[in-house]
């Protein structure tokens, strides 16, 4: 396997609410190579977007539990103070592609100083400077370069897109984690998008993390498929063995549930809901609804290691049983 | 062939913007369609947003007037029915897209599914109270007695749906507009609530217009399929035939932009269409989709193609087969 550029390890993220404490990252350990993308998919309110906003530590005022180790090319982020990582990480390091951030670009800027302000505020490069980076950039996008004097809502939806694309890649950031970046685009744009994610994920051997409720959409660009379910990640791997033989009773079903185009096959369902992650269950948090359920899991599995780089959460695949 | 329940022919809905004092502008939503549905039978009405399909189907139910053209309904003309609606209200009923705004937050389920019956004339509780257990069986709410008491926000996004559609069921209907029934619902369960739909269309002998955007769905739960591009119906077929056999340069791009989960994918650009799909107000000449298209030639821009028969059952709006 290639050099690892992320490594997170034991990452918690608990959140303060009236009803109680939401354990929305729950002990989630993975790792994004060099140049790789990492596609980390589940249903809504599973954790993905939080474990990213974790990643980037950008943190609500309600946190209850931050803890855990991330490293990024073997230095460890979470000893490093907020506004030290502010300055320094966070954009030039590590930036990241916002759910609906193409529809919350400023309406009264415009777009080309947008995507160079990260530049004058994080570097001090005079706005002439900046702007003809982000003129660079705006190409790389594919967009006409002429568009830095247009506001957000001289653009449409894709070019809006492309226009939030080229804010997060403008400091050429090692890690970009991309927030359901297509979700608010129409099939045709959305697959302009990723052709653009591709080719720039080529270009700067970009390292990735992709979150996606679609796997088929993941499966477009990840190298790498973390699942993860109520706050905890229950299978990770290289695509071609989490896709295509997945392990974990969960995988397997959210897997079977994607209707396909091209072969014929029932999409299957998975009835019940996931539990809340106020007062989660003990044990396996997928049981329930788990058509393998056996005695054993009312004890939570850990992540065992099938091979060196495919790990499974279920006692069917390590402990006894396996 | 089965009877058939909803006639549209050549639909017209235009919107009207005024710009300033004396400027108005025509939006042209859906412009001359003409299409059947029959008892038994789902229809997709598959486009990107703003192509005008949930403008036709709230058309097809009388929620908007129509500019000009036929709504026919069980052989009655309805166009113009100036009279009392309710009747039709009663054969005829839609499930929005979100279900999470369509249902009452302060309504309980029971009050929530009674409401159609009250407005109809049933009086007796025992009898609606029998109803509305009935409607909550068939689709698979199990106990229905448990759900009557509670209230929306207590319930899942695939069980809200489900009471949307018992309510659309309540009064018996023969045709029903489903407007993107699971793009709001966890992928898991997208398959249970459309199976659902199928299950009860063969038991109620419905006829469906199924309105999506994600056409891989339609394969599973279709029977006829409908492309539809700023406006008009450009293709239009059996579903099986349509996706195996497609015809239209737009019904082929709009097939080739939506992933089927390969870890292969990953290492493929994507074919895709350039642009984006025209503004209503000012849909370009002749074809609609000639800018975009990547097979125009001399008529395109000049004439706008009609929609033909060129196989059996098989139509498609396209100079390249004439």
């Amino acid at each position: 396997m290639s050099e690892k550029l992320l490594e997170v390890n034991n990452l918690y993220l608990y959140y303060r609410t009236y009803k109680g404490i939401v354990q929305a990252v729950d002990g989630v350990s993975f790792w994004v190579p060099k140049g790789k993308a990492m596609g980390l998919v589940g249903e809504s309110g599973c954790g993905k977007s939080s474990a990213a906003n974790a990643i980037i530590r950008l943190l609500p005022s309600n946190t209850h539990r931050y803890e855990g180790s991330i490293k990024l090319d073997g230095r460890e982020l979470m000893k490093i103070p907020d506004e030290e990582f502010r300055r320094k990480i966070r954009w030039r390091e590590i930036a990241m592609v916002f759910q609906g951030a193409m529809n919350s670009l400023n309406p009264v800027i415009k777009v080309g100083f947008q995507v160079a302000e990260p530049l004058i505020v994080h570097l001090g490069m005079n706005k002439k400077e900046a702007l003809e980076r982000a003129r660079e950039m705006f190409i790389k996008v594919g967009l006409s370069p002429a568009f830095i004097d247009r506001y957000p809502h001289e653009l449409s939806g894709g070019m809006r897109q492309r226009v939030v694309i080229a804010m997060a890649m403008v400091m050429n950031p090692k890690l970009l984690i991309l927030d359901e970046p297509t979700s608010a685009l129409d099939v045709s744009i959305q697959a302009q998008i990723m052709n653009l994610l591709k080719e720039l994920k080529k270009e700067y051997n970009l390292s990735m993390i992709f979150i996606t409720h679609d796997i088929a959409l993941a499966s477009d660009i990840s190298d790498y498929l973390a699942v993860m379910y109520a706050g905890q990640i229950v299978e990770l791997g290289p695509i071609d063995k989490v896709l295509v033989d997945p392990l974990h009773p969960y995988s397997q079903k959210l897997i079977a549930s994607i209707p396909r185009l091209r072969v014929d096959r029932e999409p299957e369902f998975l009835p019940g809901v996931p539990p809340g992650l106020i007062n989660p269950p003990k044990g396996c948090r997928f049981a329930n609804r788990c058509p393998y359920r056996m005695e054993m899991c009312e004890k939570e599995p850990p992540l065992f290691d099938v091979t060196p780089d495919h790990h499974v959460k279920c006692w069917l695949h390590g402990g006894e049983h396996s | 062939m089965s009877k058939v329940i909803m006639k549209l022919e050549d639909i017209r809905t235009y919107y009207y913007l005024r710009k300033g004092l004396f400027k108005t502008l025509v939006v042209k939503a859906v412009d001359g369609v003409s299409l059947e549905f029959r008892a038994g039978e789902t229809t997709a009405i598959v486009g990107e947003s703003g192509c005008g399909k949930s403008t036709l189907g709230r058309t097809s139910l009388k929620l908007i007037e129509p500019t000009s053209g036929k709504i026919i309904f069980e052989g009655k003309d309805i166009t113009h029915y100036k009279g009392d609606l309710k009747w039709f209200r009663k054969k005829a009923q839609i499930i929005f897209q979100d279900p999470f705004q369509a249902l009452n937050p302060y309504h309980s389920i029971y009050r929530i599914l009674s409401e159609p019956l009250e407005i109809f004339g049933e009086r007796k509780r025992e009898v609606i109270e029998e109803k509305i257990v009935n409607a909550l069986e068939e689709v698979k709410m199990h106990p229905p007695e448990e759900f009557l008491t509670k209230y929306p926000h207590m319930l899942s996004g695939g069980q809200r749906q489900r009471i949307c559609i018992a309510r659309a069921l309540l009064l018996g209907p023969i045709y029903l507009v489903a407007d993107e029934p699971v793009s709001m619902i966890d992928a898991s369960s997208r398959a249970e609530i459309l199976t659902l739909f199928r299950n009860i269309q063969k038991s109620r002998d419905l006829a469906i217009m199924y309105i999506t955007h994600d056409i891989a769905t339609t394969k599973y739960f279709s029977d006829w399929i409908a492309i539809m591009y700023a406006g008009k119906i450009i293709e239009y077929g059996p579903t099986r035939e349509v996706l195996r056999n497609p015809l239209h340069p737009y019904t082929k791009a709009l097939i080739e932009a939506v992933p089927d989960p390969d870890p292969e994918n990953r290492f493929k650009i994507r074919p895709v269409i350039p642009g984006e799909p025209p503004n209503p107000i000012n849909p370009p000449p002749g074809c609609r989709f000639h800018v975009r298209c990547p097979k125009r030639f001399d008529p395109c821009d000049k004439k706008e193609p009609p929609l033909k028969e060129v196989k059996k059952d098989h139509y498609v709006a396209c100079f390249l087969f004439t």
